[in-house]
């Protein structure tokens, strides 16, 4: 039994809402019902090529996706009817063909380019042909359908307009929070990345003293951030296509052929380059949208000003945490990791061993070379310690020339080993004097180690205990190392 | 649960499903499904969609994918482990080695079917033109001369004596990867470091696929009224097919099609593209798809799918039984000995994507008479280029 047009429109409401191919897949399929056909098609235009594409087919009682590009020759049937503008039916071996053109053109409102097409109606051979009553019913029912393509359209740039719109909101929030700490970064990627959803997200930052880009991280199309730190560009023209981009000097040559999937954005504060923005598809080969392309622009602006805010909170942070001279984190700084590893000692009941050193008569130093020199060798004992540590290990200027080192998991016997390649390496550093007899200083080290849990179960415990070692150190005349209880060294589990 | 099947523009395919599911439906009434037949590029479009915003863009719950994407989309956490899927004897030797992972390697997909490309001639046709056309079209240059004979002795216009095996009506990097393969050619390095697609030979390759069409002898961008194509309309006589048997029956009850080896320069080539079945591992509930996806892959199934259009199915046994239901088992079983699949690096699924490009811009140059060598061989460097990126990085 036939449907009644009541029906037909109340599925093509539903087709509507889901986007265009859903749209063309009902008209195709109530045509077929309507006139008993074995196969319908789908062509649509492709002006750029000059091709007719047939995109959508109907078979078997199934809707289903297809690729064939045809060049339009104006003496076929299907050249035919989109020549005069009006259905045509053909009679071909095996099979009767009615096209039936149709055009988007005139409807109030139909955003984007103007759309037309030709659906293909077809009947195997056997059957009777498309007589004139039927072709005609057949254009007006298409026609009919077509009328309501625009809601289909609207529909779709509807759900892109609301995607859009979420992505403004969030990434304005990314923007404006993305102050805090480094981990900024990642956020901006990761948004730039969710909300536009490209491939790739890269950024290059300028390190204007090395005078190179220098990568800092990439954000994958699952969301994955990953660093990038290794790769560092010369910040000179023709070094690479990045720096000349970013100098302002690129050719766009290698841009030309990928710069539908590949999009470079220098990132600009007041005038001034900071780095690189890079955005591609390269994977998925996916033409970045026109429409994402000039948000992503206007967003510009804003991502660089939350780079640059992050880079200048790093460095402030950089500056309020750690001690200028020696790179050494400060005491405030220190206490609060010192408070966060001892727990994590307790709670793994692993060792830590904490080291307080004392620089041998520093005030003399300063006295008699000047604090000029003081601080050369502040400098030059930050330096060695920063070289000799393990990641986890945490050192800190405590004050004056007492250094602190935080050796998580670390028993007595292999704090002791390291303080002595310390002491070793310090008392080898020759420290230029020129006014001085010996042109040359040199500097040895006291140091005292307690041992968690051997000989402290609080935080104020093992200062206290570390600081009580060291006192018998410079008692006992300076320049060596000793632990608290030495029996620590013994029962410590790396004591081998 | 929701499926997604390639179109490969083959309609019996889709009845086979449509039928195939009806069946798991009545088996298994608990687990409703529902179908969709996508082109490849829209499935690709529909995977990287899923990628990018799994909540708006909900992927099938089961796919059919080429086999070629499998270890991109293993890679980029799209398809779930199948765990322990049995013995992989199950599969001829070189499904085994080109579509399972060496022992103790997860598994994310399991082979569906298989098309074994060959060239496919109208015996009653070639009769006219060559006296024994299997030794003829046993090379591209006989291959070339037969198409100069058949194009000479037929008077109907629009005759093209070789069809265009690709429904889209171009070329792409499918059609030419085994005419560069015959020719020592790659599209990428041994060991697949590099891209390899200007190399001497990979580019010969492309360009005697291409130089058919230049000649006359393939037709590009024609519409095809028919789904079998120009061989049903009785406006050609030969096709590059992996699938049996071409249905001629429109053009008269003596036409009959007989395969021959893809023809070589020398090297014999049996170019193999296999089809897989996979589960989204963002699937709800895994149940379903997983009963569905075995289901399918057992013999009977896979046997009666395959069959349905012509292709080959994946196990062995079923195989085995489609090849002796053939008259040209015998050469069937010759060419799977050197069988050829597409290779299993991340960086593929684009490669091809982007030779597709070049091709079809290539093919529609062709066809306006406006081909130039130089304009393919510069894309093909550009191409060279962005996949070694890819390489680099994935």
């Amino acid at each position: 039994m036939k449907k009644k047009e009541h029906d037909i429109y109340e599925e093509l409401e539903k087709a509507v809402l889901t986007g265009p191919n859903a749209f063309f897949g009902h008209l195709l399929r109530e045509l077929a019902a309507a006139y008993s056909l074995d196969g319908v098609a789908f062509f649509e235009p492709d002006l750029k090529k000059s091709l007719l594409g047939l995109k959508l087919r109907y078979k078997h009682g199934l809707v289903f996706e297809h690729e064939e590009n045809i060049r339009l020759d104006q003496a076929s049937p299907l050249g035919q009817a989109i020549l005069r503008g009006r259905s045509h039916a053909a009679r071909l071996p095996g099979m009767h063909h009615l096209y039936i053109p149709f055009s988007l053109e005139g409807q109030a409102g139909v955003p984007g380019p103007q759309r037309s097409g030709v659906i293909r109606a077809e009947r195997l051979h056997g059957k009777r042909g498309f007589r004139d009553r039927e072709r005609q019913g057949a254009q007006t029912m298409v026609r009919n359908l077509v009328r309501h393509y625009y809601r289909a359209e609207y529909a779709e740039l509807s759900r892109r307009h609301e995607r859009g719109m979420a992505a403004v909101a969030e990434l304005t929030e990314i923007f404006a929070t993305s102050i805090r700490v480094r981990e900024s970064f990642k956020h901006i990627l990761t948004g730039v990345q969710k909300y536009f959803g490209f491939d790739r997200v890269r950024l290059y930052l300028i390190d204007k003293g090395a005078n190179k880009l220098k990568g800092e991280y990439s954000a994958d199309i699952r969301g994955q951030v990953k660093s990038i730190s290794y790769d560092e560009i010369p910040l000179e023209p023709g070094a690479h296509r990045f720096a000349d981009i970013v100098l302002g000097k690129s050719t766009g040559a290698f841009m030309d052929r990928y710069r539908e999937c590949v999009l470079y954005l220098p990132l600009v504060v007041q005038g001034s380059t900071i780095g690189l923005l890079i955005v591609d598809n390269i994977l998925s080969q996916h033409k970045i949208d026109p429409a994402d392309l000039s948000m992503l622009k206007s967003f510009a602006g804003q991502i660089a000003l939350a780079v640059d805010n992050v880079k200048l909170f790093d460095k402030v942070e950089e500056l309020s945490l750690h001690d200028e001279l020696t790179r050494l984190p400060l005491r405030r700084y220190f206490m609060q990791r010192f408070q966060e590893e001892f727990y994590r000692a307790e709670r793994s009941r692993k060792p830590m061993a904490l080291a307080w050193i004392d620089l041998d008569y520093f005030k003399e130093i300063n006295d008699t070379y000047g604090h000029q020199i003081g601080d050369k060798v502040l400098k030059e004992v930050g330096r060695v310690i920063l070289g000799n540590l393990r990641k986890i290990d945490f050192p800190c200027r405590y004050g004056g020339d007492e250094i602190l080192i935080l050796l998580p998991e670390t028993g007595a016997f292999d704090a002791r080993k390291l303080c002595e390649r310390l002491a070793a390496e310090i008392r080898d550093l020759k420290i230029p004097v020129p006014f001085s007899r010996n042109r040359e200083l040199q500097v040895s080290l006291s140091v005292g180690i307690s041992v968690f849990p051997h000989d402290a179960s609080s935080t104020e415990e093992l200062l206290r205990k570390a600081d009580e070692a060291l006192y018998k150190v410079k008692s006992g005349g300076r320049g060596s190392i000793m632990l608290f209880d030495e029996k620590a060294a013994e029962a410590a589990p790396d004591a081998k | 649960m929701k499926i997604w099947i390639l179109s490969d523009y083959d309609s019996r395919k889709h009845l086979a499903v449509k039928n195939l599911l009806a069946r798991f439906h009545a088996e298994y009434p608990e687990h409703k499904s529902d179908f969709e037949v996508l082109s490849r590029r829209s499935l690709w479009d529909a995977l990287f969609a899923h990628l990018r915003d799994p909540k708006n863009s909900p992927a099938a719950d089961l796919m059919e994918l080429p086999q070629s994407w499998i270890p991109l989309f293993s890679k980029l956490g799209l398809l779930s482990d199948l765990g322990d899927t049995g013995p992989a004897a199950r599969y001829p030797d070189f499904i085994r080695r080109g579509c399972l992972p060496a022992e103790g390697g997860s598994v994310y997909a399991m082979p569906w079917w298989v098309e074994i490309i060959c060239l496919h001639y109208r015996a009653d046709s070639l009769k006219k033109v060559s006296k024994d056309p299997e030794a003829d079209l046993a090379s591209w240059e006989g291959l070339l001369d037969v198409c100069g004979r058949l194009k000479a002795a037929c008077r109907k216009k629009d005759y093209y004596p070789l069809e265009n095996s690709n429904p889209s009506g171009a070329v792409s990097a499918a059609d030419v990867l085994p005419c560069v393969w015959s020719r020592g050619g790659d599209l990428f390095s041994e060991g697949f470091s590099r891209c390899a697609v200007t190399r001497a030979e990979t580019v010969r390759g492309m360009e005697d696929y291409l130089g058919l069409a230049a000649k006359e002898y393939m037709p590009l961008f024609e519409e095809n009224f028919h789904e079998s194509g120009f061989l049903s309309s009785g406006l050609s006589d030969l096709v590059f097919s992996g699938r049996l048997p071409i249905q001629v029956k429109a053009v008269g009850r003596g036409a009959q099609m007989r395969p021959v080896p893809y023809p070589s320069f020398g090297k014999p080539v049996s170019p193999c593209f296999v089809n897989s079945l996979a589960l989204c591992s963002g699937a709800a509930g895994q149940e379903g798809p997983a009963a569905l996806l075995k289901w399918l892959l057992d013999s009977r199934q896979s046997r009666y799918f395959s069959n349905a259009f012509g292709a080959f199915p994946c196990h062995r046994q079923p195989l085995e039984d489609a090849l002796d239901a053939t008259r040209h088992g015998a050469m069937y079983r010759k060419l799977l000995e050197n069988a050829r699949l597409r290779p299993g690096v991340t960086a593929y699924p684009t490669c091809e994507l982007l030779l597709d490009a070049a091709l079809a811009g290539a093919a529609l140059r062709s066809a306006e008479r406006d081909y130039d060598g130089e304009d393919l061989r510069r894309e093909l460097i550009k191409i060279q280029g962005e996949i070694d990126y890819l390489l680099s990085i994935y």
